[in-house]
């Protein structure tokens, strides 16, 4: 596929977007009456429900962002400047570098930047950077640098920025060993955002699953159901992710070994969920379309799942969208306590276990930056979920 | 009344009890709710019997436990069928798919009474789909014949429920349990939450798809001017009894029930502006706990000591005329059309 | 029609015009578009209509329980006649034009004129008894009644609205109390500060008929005990026939015909009300086929050139009924009727 068709094909994709957002601020669904009622006649429950999750400009905008995150996520090694792993000793803690718009002599040019060196100071022992200003590094884009393989298939060595002459642009700088922190951020987004989404979809199945079986055959089945949960939900998070570490053998890859565990949390993590499912299947099944459902012949699963389940799925999605966050948070907080992930692996939770030491924080700030990216990738998911929320069931509940 | 070929239905001393569990661990049973205590009828062929009571009196429980919805607690549920006879009270997995398509049922509430998130297309197909009798496209066309006959459109098939009012989705309703063409359909309330002005339309398509289909009707509802209109006979509940069957105009007219005349005479008439009427006091009374003998003496005008100590039982009475009444024979009552009396209070 | 029984009763609440609107995300409902009628002293006006013709809003309107956004009334005049008094009639009040949450719409609800409603378990504080309700009111609207007085008023007002045990059952939650018991507690709380004037949207739709015989027999009595007036709504054309005096009828916002209950019952004129009685079963005379009313409700937000009944009218004359809207005009005294057919008489 040539460059010109892919930029083509989303310039079409984009401007349908923009269309029907912008149609989408004057008001839910078409502009004419009659069309309007047409449509609206047509409108299953999920255009409905978009007509409606449309006019939360919040929540729009935040799903868009959402998607740009995710988009950033996949395409980390072509985004990121310099692998995860690549030490640049020599400038070890140097603060986010430069970029310059304006040459010596005021000029406009294009953003460069300069070359660092380390100075050390005599009688703190404290390093600091200074620029040399005698060539400047023009930032271009679609360098080459460190080869790798986009989505693991294409084998190629273009990234996003760069220098040519191997200057570094460190946008949020290195750390204390010198890693790059914009690319271990962008590297450790895959991590919080994807593994928070295994273990949302883990919850989603096990809690639909346990929490229908109960909702619908009720009796001894449910009885029995909610006594497991709640002796599930007797024990305690954090103690047994302490003895998890400690039992998965340490030959175990890193990653692996949180995948384990985040399986094994959600897997502890579905009765909240089952007792929502359980409480919403045991009313409805009461209700008369259920109830027309079992006179017309409808089996049990055919009930549940075709006439149950679609009536309260936006919630059950707004309602787990809202808790990606909480795993987000999860693992961060995990990894900062040294309980969850730790080096070599990357991710937010690592990056910031690093700033456990205040000196390190006093003197390299920007080793906080992760943290703003926790913040932001929160609030994104709570409005984002907020807005489907809304929309899924604006009056009820 | 027809020979006993004509029967369809026959229901033998049903019962059915809900048991309220108290709170605590075990969740013991504390008592008994006695919906339907003891009731037998039977209806024919091409019949519509009307079945009418006050709230609590367990109509619309007889009517669910008939289709299934609820399993009694004890008699006997016959349905014939040509050759055959189900025992629905205890009805076989082989039989049951005969069974569904024989007897279906439409509910009250037009919008609760259908599922929002299929369209009607789904929604009056599923019928034909579950119980194997089409599928792919001649599902779609039977569908489309049945909407007709309701008197929707085909444009309709592909429309949600929420685009309808009520009246149309009672239609949609009534589709949906005719598609299947059974002998016996429950109406449980099937106008009474439609406007005046709808009302009469349903009604009549309901009458008009009866002589089309042969169909049977059991006709739920509290509303004595509507079972006038399309009942054969009537069958009168108070308190999960059943106190008086007869044909529709001798129950009309000549009550052999204090209830049903009490019942009679309390419905607002626009003939009648002049306050003449008989006021029954007191309540239906609390399923729990039952007061002895006859359910109704306590607010029976003309009670005697007997209907306080026991039960009494339903017997004939006439040419098809069941009553369970210790008095029916000897007292007089006020139906329909009889000349008005003055305004007096029990 | 006894018109000199009209004439001799004082209008007590003159509504003229009015006007209320719903402006929603979706569209404009004209819920009440121009509805003009007389309450008078010690009758009972039945207003007849189906959902959407209005009349809950005309209710509400009267004391001002429309909610403010997303209702609004547009125009029109709500007078309040207070009583005569020996000094000669007092200036009456615009309802329409006060402020909805103002110290002189508070001071007519409930004193001047009461509401009873169709739910009455949602017309009662689940956490407060029957009996605090009924003196809450009461210890707002009279000052020089003690607390004492009244929970005694309270009692007295309980049993006379035929609840047994009264002086017990004042004590009682609503929850604990049977439908029909609940409704005449609303009764009694609706009477506790003696109204001139009571409103009753749909009391006993929800109720069993034998439970509604009851309590159309206790307004009865009551109505004529404290020569009360009463605006009695219902969609039960059965149940306003035997309650009202006078009865109007709605459709779609506005009046279509209003006179004398024996009249409009014996004698309708306009299409609705004749077709409206063609399609409801009865209990008595002949069963004949009914019916219906042709074509369903239009749309709440739909604007209309003509007739509003045009769309469903048997006898409709195209070229006029769709292009003019009928005036409501007086076609015998006292029976008024918004219908082309009768301009001309």
């Amino acid at each position: 596929m040539s460059a010109n068709r892919v930029l083509a094909s989303s310039r079409t994709f984009l401007s349908t977007w923009i269309e029907r957002l912008r149609a989408g601020r004057k008001g839910a669904g078409p502009e004419t009456e009659g069309d309007r009622d047409e449509e609206f006649y047509y409108a299953s429950q999920w255009d409905l429900m978009w007509w409606r999750f449309r006019q939360h400009k919040f929540a729009l905008v935040s799903a868009a962002l959402l998607i740009v995150l995710y988009l950033v996520a996949i395409f980390a090694e072509f985004i990121m400047p310099y692998g995860a792993w690549d030490r640049v000793s020599e400038a070890a803690q140097a603060p986010p570098t430069r970029i310059h718009f304006r040459s010596p002599d005021g000029a406009l040019r294009r953003p460069f930047v300069y070359r660092v060196a380390r100075k050390v100071d005599r009688a703190t022992y404290r390093w600091s950077y200074v620029e040399s200003e005698d060539k400047a590094y023009p930032i271009r884009f679609f360098t080459r640098g460190r080869p790798y393989k986009l989505l693991g298939l294409i084998s190629t060595d273009r990234h996003l920025f760069g220098t040519d002459g191997g200057v570094g642009v460190w946008l949020f700088g290195l750390d204390l060993l010198g890693y790059d922190i914009f690319s271990r951020t962008v590297f450790g987004a895959r991590i919080s955002l994807f593994i928070s989404l295994v273990g949302v979809i883990l919850t989603f199945f096990f809690g639909i699953l346990i929490g229908g079986i109960a909702g619908y055959a009720g009796g001894l089945v449910d009885w029995g159901l909610e006594r497991v949960g709640e002796l599930l939900r007797t024990i305690p998070t954090l103690p047994l992710l302490v003895m998890l570490s400690g039992v998965i053998p340490k030959s175990w890859p890193i990653v692996q070994t949180y995948f384990v565990m985040t399986i094994i949390l959600s897997f502890v993590g579905w009765v909240g969920l089952a007792r929502v499912v359980r409480g919403r299947l045991l009313s409805m099944r009461e209700e008369d379309f259920a109830l027309a459902a079992q006179v017309t012949g409808c089996s049990n699963l055919r009930i549940i799942f075709r006439h149950l389940l679609p009536g309260f799925m936006s919630h059950l999605i707004a309602s787990l969208t809202l808790s990606i966050p909480a795993m987000i948070l999860g693992e961060t907080s995990l990894s900062y306590l040294g309980l969850g992930l730790y080096r070599p692996a990357v991710s937010w939770g690592v990056m910031l276990a690093d700033t456990r030491d205040i000196q390190a924080i006093a003197h390299l700030p920007w080793m906080l930056i992760p943290a703003v990216w926790v913040l932001v990738t929160v609030l994104l998911f709570n409005f984002f979920g907020d807005g489907l929320r809304d929309a899924a069931d604006p009056h009820r509940m | 009344m027809g020979s006993e070929n004509d029967v369809l239905l026959d229901v033998k001393d049903l019962h059915k009890a809900f048991s309220l569990k108290g709170g605590g661990f075990l969740r013991r049973t504390v008592g008994y709710i006695r919906a339907v205590d003891g009731v037998s009828f039977s209806v024919a062929r091409g019949e519509t019997v009307g079945v009418v009571g006050e709230s609590g009196c367990g109509k619309t429980t007889l009517g669910r436990c008939i289709v299934r919805i609820y399993q009694p607690t004890s008699g006997e549920i016959a349905l014939y069928l040509g050759d055959r006879s189900l025992a629905v009270h205890q009805l076989r997995r082989e039989d049951s798919r005969l069974f569904r398509s024989s007897v279906q049922m439409i509910f009250q509430d037009p919008y609760s009474s259908l599922d929002q998130h299929m369209n009607i297309l789904s929604l009056v197909g599923e019928p034909l789909l579950v119980n194997g009798i089409a599928r792919g496209k001649e599902i779609e066309e039977r569908v489309a014949e049945m909407i007709r006959r309701v008197g929707l459109h085909i444009e309709h098939l592909r429309r949600f429920p929420h685009s309808f009012s009520g009246g149309q989705r009672q239609r949609i309703s009534i589709a949906r349990a005719l598609i299947v063409n059974p002998k016996l359909l429950i109406a449980d309330e099937p106008v009474s939450a439609l406007d005046a002005s709808i009302q009469a339309q349903i009604l009549n398509l309901l009458i008009d798809l009866q002589q089309e289909f042969n169909l049977s009707y059991l006709f739920i509802t509290h509303n004595m001017s509507v079972i006038r209109y399309v009942s054969d006979r009537i069958v009168v509940m108070y308190a999960g009894k059943l106190v008086e069957m007869a044909p529709k105009e001798v129950l009309l007219t000549e009550p052999r029930h204090p209830y049903t005349e009490a019942l009679l005479s309390s419905v607002p008439r626009v003939s009648r502006r002049d306050g003449v009427r008989t006021v029954t006091y007191g309540e239906p009374p609390d399923l729990l706990h039952l007061p002895p003998g006859c359910v109704f003496h306590p607010r029976c005008r003309y009670a005697q000591g007997i209907c306080k100590e026991e039960q009494p039982k339903l017997r004939p009475i006439g040419l098809g005329r069941f009553v369970s009444c210790h008095l029916a024979d000897d007292l007089q009552l006020w139906g329909v059309q009889s000349s008005p009396r003055p305004m007096s209070l029990s | 029609m006894d018109t000199s029984a009209v004439q001799a009763s004082q209008q007590l609440l003159e509504v003229r015009d009015l006007q209320a609107y719903f402006y929603l995300h979706e569209g404009t409902v004209r819920a009440v578009d121009g509805v003009s009628f007389d309450v008078c002293c010690g009758r009972t006006l039945g207003v007849i209509g189906e959902s959407g013709c209005g009349k809950s809003v005309t209710a509400q309107a009267i004391l001002r329980l429309v909610p403010e956004p997303p209702g609004r009334i547009v125009g029109g005049h709500i007078w309040l006649h207070p009583p005569e008094t020996d000094a000669g009639p007092g200036a009456a009040v615009d309802i329409a034009a006060l402020d909805s949450t103002g110290d002189e719409i508070r001071a007519i609800r409930w004193k001047e004129i009461a509401m009873i409603f169709q739910e009455p378990m949602t017309s009662f504080s689940p956490i407060h008894t029957v009996g605090d309700q009924i003196t809450e009111a009461m210890l707002i609207h009279l000052p020089q009644m003690t607390r004492q007085e009244t929970r005694d008023r309270a009692i007295e007002l309980l049993d006379s609205v035929g609840i047994p045990k009264a002086d017990q059952l004042v004590d009682a939650y609503s929850y604990q109390l049977s439908g029909g018991m609940r409704q005449r507690a609303m009764i009694a709380m609706a009477l506790s500060c003696g109204p001139r004037l009571l409103i009753a949207d749909e009391p006993t739709t929800a109720l069993d008929v034998t439970i509604e015989a009851q309590i159309l027999a206790l307004l009865k009595e009551l109505k004529s005990r404290l020569q009360m007036a009463m605006m009695y709504i219902s969609h039960d054309l059965a149940v306003i026939s035997e309650v009202s005096d006078d009865v109007m009828v709605m459709y779609l916002g506005v009046v279509v015909e209003t006179a004398s209950a024996i009249t409009v019952f014996d004698r309708p004129l306009h299409p609705y009300t004749q077709a409206l009685r063609r399609s409801i079963p009865t209990l008595e005379g002949e069963i004949t086929r009914l019916t219906p009313i042709a074509g369903t409700l239009p749309r709440p937000y739909a604007t209309h050139a003509g007739c509003r009944f045009y769309s469903r009218c048997e006898s409709r004359m195209e070229g006029e009924c769709d292009r003019t809207p009928p005036e409501l005009i007086e076609v015998a005294p006292g029976h008024k009727v918004r219908c082309h057919k009768y301009v001309s008489a």
